[in-house]
């Protein structure tokens, strides 16, 4: 029998880098937009690790990812939120998408599943919107939900666009009692002091994904997708690996201890903050062939070898920021984006971006 | 009983955009290897041959060495690649050295070549990275000279080496490049021009930065028991010695000493029983002007932190203390990735012998050829004697 207490426990929320002025119909003014290393798999997963982050676990039954597209991306999310990729669903096509999953989660939740619900959407197309909505849904979750209790859609909707699944449950945020759940429930404060998208940018990122000629295919610095996946814990949630044998933290993960030899491990899940040790800018033209497609849409780029808070460092590329401000010592954090696409496979892992 | 080595015959091809094939390249440096041995050498006596290539572009990747040697005129040889990046035909020349000097055969070849510029700049764009760390460096949009950039930035952090002194090494290796008649880029330049030059990666300029370039070199060693048949002159190798490192250099100690460089320089200085203050001329591994400084530093020619100063106060001059690239370094000779090494020993084989021309040091009596793979995993250091 279900239980009369089942509902969302804890929540958050993404919003992607950029808004475009872009006047529509129904009042709107502004619509979200996602920078070229943003789309709905990043948007998710910055939602899914607030919510875990403000629940304090990550123990979850099922992971819904709701989104109005057909791509699928719950498993990838999963992985990159450190819960096992067998618990994923994808809830695809539909732009009720979100409520349809969270309806579900809470009919499980009355029989004890809890369900991290993350509706992500950023439409392609004409111009719609960006979002992305982390709900935990347990059985001892204090926030209800109904079908059309969500009072200031239009007003989201003005700022936000029509970011299909994710748009209904963002504005039922607005209406919940921050004491009454974990987690940052202030859309309205983070819709504020936004960059602009340059007109430019915004096409370049609805037609990425198309290589320019000649970099369609990979030829002499080709990362596979095996060796990519194989080293996923480090690549999408910064886990190093600490010899269990004399102590001695890796990162990224080595075949042997650098210590001592030995081969055993434990898994390290390192702070996702650091400093910047030392930094370059590619200019224009100079950029890896598996770069120029973001090259050829951002301008210069700024990337560097940061140095984790826990010690290791590690060579990353920089983001959310331009070229100019970086300085030797800038603290940064970790975030989840996308790297680049090739042979129609996109590879996402970690930037850094200023903390 | 290890023999002692000669070098008995270099040669080289031109460096530069030339539109050439990979064995006409070879073909034509081992053609002049053979000539300059003073009194003849019958390419059948070679018993050995080793080819440094990095593949560069991916034409003829694999048995690259049977196609070299075949258009060398040597057939029926025991022939190979050697690859390890840039260092790779120091590498060749190390296997052919350890291969006379252990008695297993008493005149051998160590070569490279490379043909960088008979593709498409987007093609070229993949194979410049190839020899960095792919799976971590290559994943946040480094490029070679986005590594050594940030090796130069942590040198100005440091020990405040400034862009004038990166530019005083390549105005000294372009006005020795302007002499030597093989070399890529044969025009001197100025201070001024190199610091106004477009940025490749901050704080590297255009200028910072060595070309792509086609090319290929030969040495050709004998051993001690049979080097007077061939020759008068021979250019004795005193030391050679070589090193690894870790591949991505964020996971190196340093991000301003290559310890791979050290560690080479430190096993051949021992072999030889000569120190750094001994070298009278040096052909270091310039692929960017910071890695000349690193070079310079980690070869014990200056202490850590002091290396910016030594080309702009002239210390490494053609008619310095301590003459660095007298053939303009890969900087202004050209860095033909897997003809580097071989080109150095080409050098110094002319240097030693007093044939250097126009760019000739006065009278050196001890060489240095240091030659780096990518951004330091690799190293090989080898030291000459008249």
């Amino acid at each position: 029998m279900g239980s009369t207490k089942a509902g969302i426990a804890a929540v958050g929320f993404c919003l992607p880098r950029y808004v475009l002025e872009a006047p529509g119909s129904e009042g709107v003014v502004q619509r979200s937009a996602p920078g070229f290393d943003e789309d709905p798999i990043t948007m998710a997963v910055e939602a899914g690790e607030r919510a875990l982050a403000a629940a304090g676990t990550r123990a979850v039954d099922v992971l819904a990812y709701a989104t109005s597209g057909t791509a699928g991306g719950g498993a990838l999310v999963a992985e990159a939120l450190g819960i096992d990729p067998a618990r994923a669903r994808d809830v695809l096509g539909s732009p009720d998408g979100g409520e349809t999953a969270l309806a579900g989660a809470l009919d499980a939740a009355g029989s004890g599943t809890s369900t991290l619900l993350i509706a992500t959407d950023a439409p392609e197309g004409e111009p719609h919107g960006a979002a992305a909505v982390a709900l935990l849904v347990t059985p001892d979750g204090r926030v209800p939900w109904r079908r059309g209790t969500s009072p200031s859609l239009s007003a989201i909707r003005s700022r936000v666009g029509e970011a299909g699944a994710a748009t209904v449950l963002l504005s039922f945020l607005t209406g919940v009692e921050p004491s009454d759940v974990r987690g940052d429930v202030d859309v309205v404060r983070a819709l504020k002091g936004r960059a602009t998208i340059r007109p430019e940018l915004y096409e370049a990122v609805r037609r990425r994904g198309r290589s320019p000629p000649g970099t369609e295919y990979s030829q002499g610095a080709y990362v596979s997708p095996v060796t990519y996946r194989a080293e996923a814990k480090a690549r999408y949630r910064l886990v190093g690996e600490r010899c269990t044998a004399c102590g001695r933290l890796h990162f990224p993960p080595r075949e042997a201890c650098l210590g001592c030899g030995a081969a055993a491990w434990e898994d390290a899940p390192l702070r996702r903050t650091g400093t910047v040790y030392a930094f370059t800018v590619i200019g224009k033209g100079a950029a890896p062939s598996e770069f120029l497609e973001q090259q050829e849409a951002t301008g210069e780029y700024a990337t560097a070898v940061v140095a984790l808070d826990d010690g290791p460092r590690v060579a990353a590329m920089l983001t959310d920021v331009e070229p100019k401000a970086v300085a030797i010592g800038m603290p940064v954090r970790m975030v989840f984006r996308r790297l680049y696409t090739q042979e129609g496979a996109t590879r996402y892992g970690f930037k850094f971006a200023p903390a | 009983m290890p023999r002692d080595v000669a070098v008995v015959g270099a040669g080289m091809s031109p460096f530069g955009d030339l539109k050439r094939t990979a064995k006409s390249l070879f073909a034509e440096a081992f053609s002049e290897a053979v000539a300059s041995v003073d009194k003849g050498l019958d390419p059948a006596a070679i018993r050995e041959a080793y080819v440094g290539n990095m593949g560069f572009g991916g034409g003829q990747i694999g048995n690259l060495a049977a196609l070299m040697t075949e258009h060398a005129r040597m057939l029926h040889v025991p022939t190979r690649k050697v690859e390890n990046a840039c260092a790779s035909s120091s590498y060749a020349f190390r296997d052919a050295y350890l291969a006379v000097r252990s008695g297993a055969a008493d005149v051998v070849v160590a070569g490279g070549v490379e043909v960088m510029n008979d593709i498409s700049d987007v093609r070229k764009r993949f194979w410049l990275g190839v020899s960095g760390d792919t799976e971590w460096e290559r994943l946040a949009g480094l490029t070679f000279p986005g590594v050594y950039a940030m090796m130069a930035a942590r040198h100005m952090h440091e020990f405040g080496t400034t862009r004038e002194q990166l530019a005083a090494v390549a105005v000294k290796n372009h006005a020795n490049g302007a002499r030597n008649p093989k070399a890529q880029f044969r025009k001197e330049i100025t201070i001024e021009k190199a610091l106004a030059a477009p940025m490749v990666a901050h704080p590297l300029g255009l200028y910072d930065c060595c070309g792509t370039t086609d090319g290929a070199a030969c040495a050709i060693l004998a051993a001690k028991d049979v080097a007077r048949e061939y020759t008068d002159a021979p250019v004795w190798v005193l030391g050679s010695g070589a090193a690894s490192d870790h591949l991505a250099v964020h996971d190196r100690e340093s991000m301003t000493r290559l310890d791979a460089t050290a560690a080479a320089a430190g096993a051949a200085y021992a072999q030889a029983g000569i120190a750094a203050k001994d070298v009278d001329v040096a052909e270091v591994h310039d692929c960017f002007t910071i890695a000349e400084v690193l070079a310079v530093e980690d070869l014990g020619f200056a202490a850590k932190g002091a290396g910016g100063r030594l080309a702009a106060e002239g210390t490494t001059a053609r008619d310095g203390e301590i003459p660095v690239n007298p053939s303009g370094g890969l900087k202004a000779k050209g860095h033909p990735l897997g003809a580097t090494g071989a080109a150095q020993v080409y050098e110094l084989f002319l240097q030693l012998r007093g044939e250097a021309g126009d760019r000739q040091v006065a009278n050196p009596e001890i060489g240095l050829a240091h030659n780096v793979g990518g951004s330091g995993a690799t190293c090989a250091v080898h030291l000459f004697g008249r």
